[in-house]
């Protein structure tokens, strides 16, 4: 056990320095604009917005409200960056068709 | 001898506090983070994968150091760690100075070039502590050649 004290402590000084110096982007919070997203991805990759782009007639082109795997999602874009959705806003959803 | 050994356990020490506290930081703000890598250059199209591989790289390399079976390997894998760092570091800053840097916690607040010879010293670091620990141990007692030729 002796010799694993420094590691150790090490180990608990890096964490609790990075809970305490980590300092959170603090989003601007402005009253977006929503978008409609084309989802580019599979089943497993729906909550990763860099699988979504932004739709460029920013009208949806599928048309089946009800599925598995999304077609296109009605949300804000991220505050960090427009060209990917905000998952957290998603307001409207149309689906791939499962046939 | 002792001296020596108390100085291969505080570059373990350090290397591993850099490791957790990195990692720690970019877990603890990972949107910002794979924000910020998506926007480089190099690797801004594998941001995704790269978000979750960096820490994830660097938490397994201080378990490597932590375990005395396997700490030779984690030097090994931190000296390449640092000088893969220090190359990236040196492409951004010769190409794309003005990015964000996408490291966690107090390290975000330094420059490209403070990060350049942060990353240099951590790497003679590491190097240090394979030099360390590959260095052949004295043995204690002299040994005796006389039973070797009793015959």
């Amino acid at each position: 056990m002796k010799k694993y004290v420094i590691c150790l402590m090490a180990v608990a000084i890096g964490i609790a320095a990075s809970a305490f110096t980590v300092q959170k982007e603090t989003k601007a919070k402005t009253g977006g604009v929503y978008k409609w997203f084309d989802f580019n991805g599979n089943l497993l990759t729906m909550g990763d917005p860099y699988y979504y782009s932004l739709d460029p007639d920013n009208w949806p082109d599928c048309l089946t409200m009800l599925g598995l795997v999304y077609c296109e999602i009605k949300c804000l874009p991220d505050e960090y960056d427009d060209a990917i959705p905000d998952l957290s806003t998603i307001c409207a959803i149309r689906y791939r068709p499962l046939l | 001898m002792k001296r020596s050994l108390i100085a291969a356990e505080l570059v373990v020490g350090s290397l591993i506090l850099l490791y957790i506290y990195a990692a720690t930081s970019k877990l603890l703000d990972f949107g910002s983070f794979r924000h910020v890598l998506s926007r480089s250059p190099l690797i801004g199209n594998y941001a995704p994968v790269v978000a979750w591989i960096l820490p994830s790289t660097e938490i397994l390399i201080s378990l490597l150091l932590i375990l005395p079976q396997t700490r030779r390997i984690g030097l090994w894998c931190s000296f390449a760690l640092m000088l893969a760092f220090t190359g990236y570091v040196g492409y951004m800053l010769a190409f794309t100075p003005h990015l964000p840097c996408s490291c966690g916690g107090v390290l975000k607040q330094m420059t490209w070039k403070q990060h350049l010879v942060f990353n240099i010293t951590y790497s003679i670091i590491a190097l240090l502590g394979i030099w360390l620990y590959q260095r052949p141990v004295k043995p204690e007692t002299p040994v005796t050649h006389s039973a070797a030729f009793s015959d």
